[in-house]
């Protein structure tokens, strides 16, 4: 029996493979599976599954060594965006290597970025249409209506869970952009740390967001924010998986991204509830949209402030109107009766003054006519007085002498009746002109 | 009287009687007792106003240092 040395034997089938392949090289469509960096170089093992199956039917060690295989591999990830990773479909161009100790293996020289570019295309087109196939999202014109945008952000922002990862740049710069805010809002910021790269990310996150989604029951948050760092273009892909996706898409609290990206945006972007470019402009936005809400506050401040002093003003003016009013009208009213009162006085004392007047014009005719009266009146009596004198003096005890009567004396005493004297009394006759003294003879009593 | 009076119920009251005098519609004999009673009215209005002022005043002012 002939016996060979091992290295003998691989160098037979060193050989065979030379022969075959002869530094040919291919384009290979497959999976990767894992992949290691050590230095410079990139180590893949490569796979292709069976179809809708997880079973591996072909795997290969491949390697990435030469200068310009590292360089198509770089300029790969600055045209897609991507770094080929594990769980990645590429098509590379490879040749066949096989080394006795190594054994058999892949040397890369190349890898397609149009080809990556079409196959992310493809798979973002069938999980927006997936998506849109859910209940409560449509896709319009490009546009994902979803559960989540119809949400309405709360007036003011203030609690908020922030789904980042601890080492992203990005979760620093929202941080600081929120903190340092020059309008001094403060925010309370809860933190759901995930890893945001790799085949693993998009699982964390969701399981993040159902976490934020159970304390959201105590806690209660105003919105959930997706933070990615900014820097180096990075890998995209667990944002654009369909569960992560669907999950915020309907996801009953707004969410905000802010998950650095140059080119097309993620599906989470365009699920969410607001996205933004960058983590600063994320928190840009929150800030602004509490400082619109602070604004209106202000403006409806300056609005009743005026509001109200033009109401107070127009009390004032109205009492100061009254008051005025009240013044003029009492002292109008004050006058208006007092010119009644001077009138009614004129009329009284020019009447009271005509009116004794004419009685003093009545009294002087009355005087007047009473003179004449009393003159004549006075004549009358004066006559009647002389009348009555010269009737007096026709009576006078001479003149009656005179007209022949004598008077009688007894004892110096006149007599008047027959029964003062008797017979043989010495009586004295007096007569005008003289005396004589008799005796009586006889005396008859008439009864 | 009493200072209960509401400052709308004061005003109506106050722009009555200053309407009466107005037109003169106020006999004589009340003329004194219803411009004493004005004025205590205007009193009354013009202490609710100020009062209102100053609380006013003090509210917008809170209102600009709660910021």
């Amino acid at each position: 029996m002939e016996q060979l040395r091992l290295s003998e034997l691989c160098r037979l089938v060193s050989d065979a493979l030379q022969s075959v392949f002869n530094e040919r090289a291919y384009w290979v469509l497959a999976e990767i599976k894992e992949r290691n960096d050590k230095g410079e170089y990139i180590y893949f093992e490569l796979v292709e599954k069976a179809t809708n199956s997880t079973e591996v039917i072909a795997r290969i060690n491949a390697s990435v060594w030469r200068k310009e295989a590292l360089a198509a591999f770089r300029n790969f990830e600055d045209i897609t965006g991507k770094r080929p990773e594990k769980g990645m479909q590429v098509l590379v161009k490879a040749g066949v290597n096989y080394h006795p100790v190594y054994g058999l293996s892949l040397q890369l020289f190349d890898i397609d970025s149009q080809h990556m570019l079409g196959q992310l295309e493809l798979q973002r087109i069938k999980t927006i249409e997936l998506l849109a196939s859910k209940s409560g999202i449509r896709l319009i014109d490009n546009v994902l209506t979803t559960p989540n945008k119809e949400l309405e952000l709360p007036t003011v922002i203030k609690r908020i869970a922030l789904i980042t990862s601890a080492s992203a740049a990005g979760y620093q710069d929202f941080m600081h952009t929120l903190e340092q805010n020059i309008f001094g809002y403060k925010f309370s910021v809860e933190t759901y740390f995930s890893i945001l790269q790799g085949e693993k990310a998009a699982g964390q996150m969701k399981e993040q967001l159902i976490r934020i989604f159970e304390d959201s029951k105590i806690k209660s948050f105003d919105a959930v924010v997706f933070i990615r760092g900014g820097g180096a273009q990075s890998d995209l892909l667990p944002f654009d998986q369909f569960n992560l996706a669907h999950a915020v898409a309907r996801f009953p609290i707004p969410v905000i991204t802010g998950i650095g990206h140059l080119r097309n945006e993620s599906i989470v972007d365009m699920v969410a509830h607001t996205s933004t470019k960058t983590p600063t402009r994320a928190a840009e936005l929150i800030i602004g949209h509490n400082r619109s809400f602070e604004e209106e506050i202000m403006s409806l401040r300056e609005l009743i402030t005026l509001r109200t002093n033009g109401l107070l003003t127009k009390h004032h003016r109205r009492l100061d109107h009254i008051s005025a009013i009240l013044t003029n009208g009492t002292i109008q009213l004050l006058n208006t009766n007092e010119n009644q009162l001077n009138r009614i006085l004129e009329k009284i004392s020019s009447g009271a003054a005509k009116l004794v007047k004419s009685e003093q014009q009545q009294l002087d005719e009355t005087q007047r006519n009473f003179k004449g009266l009393s003159d004549r009146f006075l004549d009358r009596q004066k006559h009647r007085i002389d009348l009555l004198q010269e009737r007096v003096k026709n009576l006078s005890p001479e003149n009656v002498l005179k007209r022949g009567y004598a008077m009688i004396r007894k004892n110096d005493q006149l007599i008047i009746s027959a029964k003062q004297i008797e017979i043989g009394d010495a009586v004295q006759i007096i007569m005008h002109d003289g005396e004589a003294v008799s005796v009586i003879n006889d005396v008859k009593n008439k009864i | 009287m009493s200072n209960d009076i509401s400052y709308t119920d004061a005003l109506n009251e106050l722009n009555e009687i200053s309407h009466d005098i107005d037109n003169e519609s106020i006999p004589l004999d009340e003329l004194a007792k219803k411009v004493k009673r004005a004025s205590e009215l205007i009193a009354i209005c013009r202490t609710k106003l100020r009062s209102t002022e100053d609380e006013v005043k003090k509210i917008i002012g809170e209102m600009g240092e709660s910021k």
